[in-house]
């Protein structure tokens, strides 16, 4: 269900604000009012409402590579430049048409007022022959196959399983259909620049919520919708050129309902511009008033599959059931409203230039220009041809998903019990009661939120974001839940320094504060005495405050994956500290669930922020470490210690090559620690201060010393083991250097990347 | 140049290796990161498979809510949602009237699920393939499980199982985490975060995938520890290169020289310990020993070397080809030897809209053997009553054909919450019993309903946990597996 998905996309924005943003557990009021905290269900929904504008369908398409609306496309300027050139092109071809049509319907007018000849083409000898017909059905008979034959020579039938049957038409017979079983035609594959009319008689039995016409496309939902559809949506006749439904689509429905039990005639048209003023709607052979449901089409309605025209039935859509449709017609370009009175009135243009009553300027002008004049028809196609140039563009640029409000809010409900169709009261956007009132002056949208959240005195933006800071520098928070500051979190030992920095954080410098500037606010925590302190507990210490309340010491605590990965590439020199671009693989992305082939070059050295991540997927290295997945808001991660760690630090080939090179840069070092030649202690105790942080003690050295000596003796034993070694990751190993001597480093420093003081601040 | 196995080393740790591993945590203020080598300490001593009592938790859980029957489980997970209707739960009225519509009076005004919910004719059919009886206990099985049927006296058929989920991601995560929304921990995490770990040089919760299966994706939150410690998520086996990550030592380290490596490590380690104790440096220290140990003791347990070849040929073909079902088989009975608790198979592409009849074939010609192997492979080492095996998937198929009825043609059943068949095996399940029943159109449940709460309540009953007392307090809330739900099936307990 498209609403149970999407109100479950509401409900997730909902939680992550409160659990970022408020420290609240909002969550907990989905289905009632919160158990322990001042909110009610009501205020649940109240939030719930500034988050619930997006034109959005709660679900992706299968069929198709279209990115869920809405989005945001992503172009360069060149790409931009490009646009707007062949846009112009486009308004120009277009001034050009207008002209050329002008010039067609002032000829009728003056023939008309008889000021001139006939213009070229009219009055020819079957008006009723209408131009750029490609298909047409009349379902009079069954081929013995099934088939429906096609009423225009060379054009292949229309194919039906027997399920669809012959039934009394408007003229004839008619088909009617069963709603699970399609008429499918070999026709329709028309790109978004392509005018064309579909036209049919068709007799609808009763008041539908929802049936499906005709359409182009593989299938609803599971394809975005993607191609054109004529729909019967609440009775009322709604006709769509689709990229992906909802955000992505041209649409019209008509203000009157379609007439029910008798046939009527309904034709389509699109000019081909692809926007919702180009689409039209006939009824019995008249324009139909329409109103706009969707003008947003940016990119193509081809692909996804289902290429051709089918009728009555949709994969996983409500069918056309029990409806009768007759005299099905296709033409590849949009028909003058004459010609489609035509469809609808045979003999209706003939009668026109015979009788040319006064009023008929109008009906015959457009007719001609539509449909015979030389001048306009290569306007057209010119048109078409620049249309088509702008977009083969548009589909270039990627696309990503952002959020942006509908120009009408969508009402918001309390939702009884959660349940995403059972909706109580109209709830507009609010906040708690219990928090500041929303200002009165700013408008009750995300912005407006926005601004609430950082108005001065709102108790717990500040907070929140000081205590999640707190958090990333000590390993716990001065509220030790930093997504729940509500009553059912612990005391703070030190409220009065949670609020102290929370004022300073969130005051301007006029009043001496930080103005939200979270460098400043790092800084002011590093360089405070409290943080640099010792992380050392004596015995009595450790023991009355093991978990470090108390703040007597400074912090101790495993550093976060990314920090890890980074801190050791850094230390190896190779950390790319390049800032910005498309996300990097790594190699250990091979390995993940889903994997991806590693990257190559700086891509395997960039700062793991930029490392590929897939939602429920992250990169394996990074997964061991306790990076979460990314399903939900997590404001505190978990923090192991696992021997998986131990695997990963020391076989993981990101980490066996920066060790590797890190040896060898040491060695080739003309200026290493006791000049060139000098004693290899000194390159180990200098990767030792690299890796770990400090300088190794006597012992420590004694300890490296042995470590190497063990290396050094084993891979002189073994050089082909050594050139192995050496030949891990991408980086080519360093000319000139003994594989011996260098693996043997490596062997010492792959030891000590996964070494407690590397891994740990302290 | 090989030392021992380190002594664990002095520090701060209290001596007493029968402290619970939440009180060691508290007194020495570590945080999560201490675990490790508390479980080794309260683990010393009580090897995971011998026999007898099970090893008191040493998790959340110090000690059992009672005795349990089960000391671990092997749940051989049958993603797509199998046809009950032609596999277990016979309806010779679905033959009768097929090509009927399906009565409103059995329907019931019920919302049917998205991909059939908007045909205009739901006809009834009925199950292409035959069915007979089997075994003393007599129990209806098709002919595709010829193996099933031979074991069928060992199995407890559920038959009236439901569930609330009528699409496949929601469906599978409700069935592994009692929530139909990713965030909840999977079973295996609960019984790891209840009980500890179970095993001295292998993961306790351990999850293997059939290789090269389409059909519905399988998301690693399934064996996800939700809002638990990650560390009690389930460790993946891969099929193919080194079964953990990066388990195997780099070209140019050889198991000597790492051996080397690590023992420098270690004196480092102790070195920064003795100047400033703290039990996550001893932590640190344990648990890469216990890496080196895996990285002997995880390709012993993947490599079947040493299986009998009459052993390898009752799990059949594929059973020595690593990634297969068969083999996955064959690998969990090894893993249960060594103490894994949880192990977690995943078999994919039971999804049949279309083609159902020649796709039920194929999948059952894949998992069939070995399934029943499986049993009967832990009957004969005297192990089936200590282990319980699970069969099934996350819901059932419709009684009525999905998209268009051809007499005798190819069809698919749509998704079916309302009723589906599982069985279970050994670990204190009866055998031999068929629980619960379905009407004759095989819609509704008549009698016997068993929900995947329910489901949830009894496996941890059956390892000797109460499942409203197994609680992880997150997000201003205790949560459970069961949430506020699930009975025990006690009809079924042996």
């Amino acid at each position: 269900m498209e609403e149970e998905y999407r109100v479950n996309h509401v409900n997730d924005r909902v939680t992550t604000f409160g659990t970022a943003f408020l420290g609240l557990t909002l969550e907990c009021c989905r289905c009632h009012d919160h158990k322990f905290d001042p909110l009610s269900q009501r205020e649940y929904y109240g939030l719930f409402a500034f988050f619930d504008d997006i034109d959005e369908a709660g679900l992706y398409s299968y069929f198709t590579p279209a990115v869920p609306t809405p989005k945001l496309r992503v172009a360069d300027g060149a790409w931009k430049t490009a646009m707007q050139r062949a846009e112009e092109e486009c308004r120009l071809a277009e001034a050009e048409l207008h002209r050329r049509e002008a010039l067609a319907r002032g000829a009728v007018a003056e023939w008309l007022a008889g000021t001139r000849d006939a213009p070229d083409g009219l009055g020819a000898a079957d008006p009723g022959r209408l131009a750029g017909e490609i298909a047409r059905y009349a379902f009079d008979e069954r081929a013995a196959d099934g088939s429906f034959p096609a009423s225009i020579d060379g054009v292949a039938g229309a194919t039906s399983p027997p399920e669809n049957t012959l039934a009394p038409g408007h003229a004839g017979q008619g088909v009617r259909l069963t709603g699970d079983h399609p008429v499918q035609t070999p026709v329709g594959n028309f790109r978004r620049s392509r005018p064309f009319t579909v036209a049919a008689w068709i007799e609808v039995p009763r008041r539908y919520e929802r049936a499906v016409v005709l359409h182009r496309s593989q299938a609803w939902t599971d394809a975005g919708s993607r191609g054109y559809e004529l729909l019967v949506v609440d009775g009322h006749l709604q006709w769509s050129l689709i990229h992906f439904w909802p955000g992505d689509a041209a649409s019209v429905r008509t203000a009157e309902p379609v007439p029910v039990g008798r046939f009527a005639h309904v034709a389509v048209t699109s000019d081909g511009s692809g926007t919702a003023a180009g689409l039209r709607i006939f009824v019995d052979g008249r324009p139909a008033a329409t109103e706009v449901v969707r003008d947003a089409l940016t990119r193509e309605i081809t692909g996804g599959g289902g290429d051709h025209i089918r009728i009555g039935e949709r994969m996983r859509d409500q069918g056309f059931k029990g409806g009768v449709v007759d005299d099905v017609r296709v033409f590849e370009r949009a028909l003058a409203p004459l010609e489609v009175r035509e469809l609808a009135e045979p003999g209706t243009i003939a009668g026109l230039l015979e009788r040319r009553p006064d009023g008929a300027a109008d009906l015959l002008g457009g007719y001609h220009a539509a449909a015979l004049d030389a001048g306009v028809a290569e306007a057209r196609r010119a048109l078409e041809e620049a249309r088509r140039a702008r977009d083969d563009l548009a589909e270039q640029p990627p696309e990503i998903m952002v959020m942006r409000e509908l120009a009408e809010p969508r009402t918001a409900y309390v939702l009884t019990r959660g349940d995403y169709d059972k909706r109580g009261e109209a709830v507009g956007p609010d906040t708690p009661a219990v928090l500041p009132p929303f200002p009165a002056d700013q408008p009750r949208n995300r912005l407006g939120l926005a601004r609430w959240l950082v108005a001065p005195g709102h108790p717990l933006l500040g907070r929140v974001t000081v205590n999640r800071v707190w958090q990333a520098l000590f390993g716990q928070g001065l509220v030790k839940s930093p997504e729940d500051l509500g009553s059912q979190s612990v005391r703070p030992e030190y409220p009065e320094v949670l609020d102290d920095l929370a004022w300073r954080f969130s005051r301007g410098a006029a009043e001496g504060g930080l103005d939200w500037d979270m460098k400043a606010l790092v800084r002011l925590v590093m360089t405070s005495r409290v943080y640099r302190q010792s992380s050392r507990a004596d015995a009595g210490l450790a023991a009355e405050d093991p978990a470090n309340v108390w703040l007597a010491r400074g912090p101790r605590h495993r550093l976060p994956a990314e920090m890890i990965r980074d801190g050791i590439l850094a230390s190896c020199g190779l950390l790319v500290e390049r800032t910005g671009g498309p996300p990097v693989s790594t190699y250990d992305l091979a390995e993940s669930f889903k994997p991806a082939a590693p990257g190559s070059g700086a891509d395997l050295h960039r700062r793991s922020l930029y490392t590929l991540w897939r939602r429920t997927g992250p990169g394996p290295v990074l997964e061991s470490f306790d990076v979460p997945k990314r399903v939900v808001c997590v404001a505190k991660r978990d923090t192991t210690n696992t021997p998986l760690h131990a695997l990963v630090l020391l076989n993981g080939p990101q980490f066996v090559e920066a060790t590797r090179v890190l040896a060898e840069r040491l060695l080739a070092d003309p200026a290493r620690p006791g000049g060139a030649g000098g004693p290899v202690e000194a390159l180990v105790a200098a990767g030792f201060e690299r890796l770990t942080g400090h300088a190794p003690d006597d012992e420590e050295r004694a300890i490296l010393a042995r470590m190497h000596a063990d290396q050094h003796a084993w891979y002189l034993a073994h050089p082909d083991e050594a050139a192995k070694l050496l030949g891990v990751g991408s980086v080519p190993p360093t000319a000139g250097l003994a594989p011996p001597d260098v693996a043997a480093l490596a062997a010492v420093f792959g030891a000590l990347a996964s070494h407690d003081d590397t891994v740990m601040k302290r | 140049m090989n030392d021992p196995l380190p002594s664990i080393p002095a520090g701060p740790l209290p001596p007493a290796p029968a402290a619970s591993r939440r009180r060691l945590l508290a007194d020495t203020g570590l945080g999560l990161g201490g675990l490790a080598l508390a479980e080794l300490l309260s683990r010393r001593g009580a090897a995971a498979d011998a026999p007898g009592a099970a090893a008191a938790p040493h998790g959340a859980l110090d000690a059992f809510h009672h005795a349990p029957k089960a000391k671990r489980v092997i749940y051989l997970f049958q993603s797509g949602g199998p046809s009950q209707l032609d596999l277990y739960d016979w309806k010779p009225t679905l033959v009768a009237r097929a090509g009927e519509q399906l009565p409103e009076s059995v329907r019931g005004g019920q919302r049917l699920t998205g991909m059939s919910g908007n045909q205009s004719s739901i006809p009834l059919v009925g199950s292409p393939l035959k069915f007979e009886r089997h075994g003393q206990s007599g129990a209806w099985l098709s002919e595709v499980l010829p193996h099933t049927a031979a074991v069928a006296d060992r199995l407890c058929f559920l038959k009236a199982m439901h569930t609330e989920s009528i699409n496949h991601g929601p469906g599978v995560t409700f069935m592994q985490s009692g929530a139909q929304i990713p965030g909840r921990p999977s079973v295996g995490a609960w019984l790891d975060y209840g009980l500890g770990d179970s095993a001295d040089d292998l993961p306790s919760f351990v999850v293997l995938i059939t290789k090269n299966k389409s059909g519905q994706p399988l998301m690693s939150h399934l064996w996800g520890a939700g809002f638990l410690p990650t560390r009690h998520q389930g460790v993946r086996f891969r099929s193919g290169g080194d079964p953990v990550l990066y388990l195997g030592n780099p070209p140019g380290v050889s198991r000597e020289s790492r051996r080397a490596a690590l023992d420098g490590l270690r004196r480092l380690h102790e070195h920064r310990q003795a100047g400033d104790p703290d039990a996550e440096i001893a932590a640190r220290i344990a648990n890469y020993e216990l890496a080196f140990r895996m990285q002997a003791s995880v390709p012993d347990v993947t490599g079947i070397a040493d299986e009998p070849r009459h052993v390898i040929e009752k799990y059949g073909p594929g059973a020595e080809d690593p990634g297969t079902f068969a083999a996955n088989c064959l690998l969990a009975r090894r893993l249960a030897e060594r103490g894994v608790r949880f192990i977690q198979l995943y078999h994919q592409d039971w999804d049949h809209h279309g083609g159902l009849a020649g796709g039920i074939r194929s999948e059952a010609g894949q998992t069939d053997q070995a399934s029943a192997a499986l049993v009967q492979d832990l009957a004969d080492r005297g192990m089936l009553d200590e282990t319980l095996v699970v069969w099934g998937g996350e819901f059932g198929r419709t009684n009525y054909c999905q998209g268009l009825y051809v007499p005798r043609g190819d069809f698919g059943r749509d998704h079916h919450p309302r009723c589906f068949t599982m069985w279970m095996a050994g670990g204190g399940v009866k055998g031999g019993v068929s629980h619960g029943e379905t009407c004759e159109f095989g819609y509704n449940i008549v009698s016997g309903a068993v929900h995947v709460h329910d489901f949830h309540a009894t496996l941890l009953h059956l390892m000797g946990i109460d499942h409203e007392r197994l609680t992880y307090r997150f997000q201003g809330r205790r949560y459970r597996l069961t949430d506020v739900h699930g009975r025990v099936v006690h009809e079924i307990l042996a």
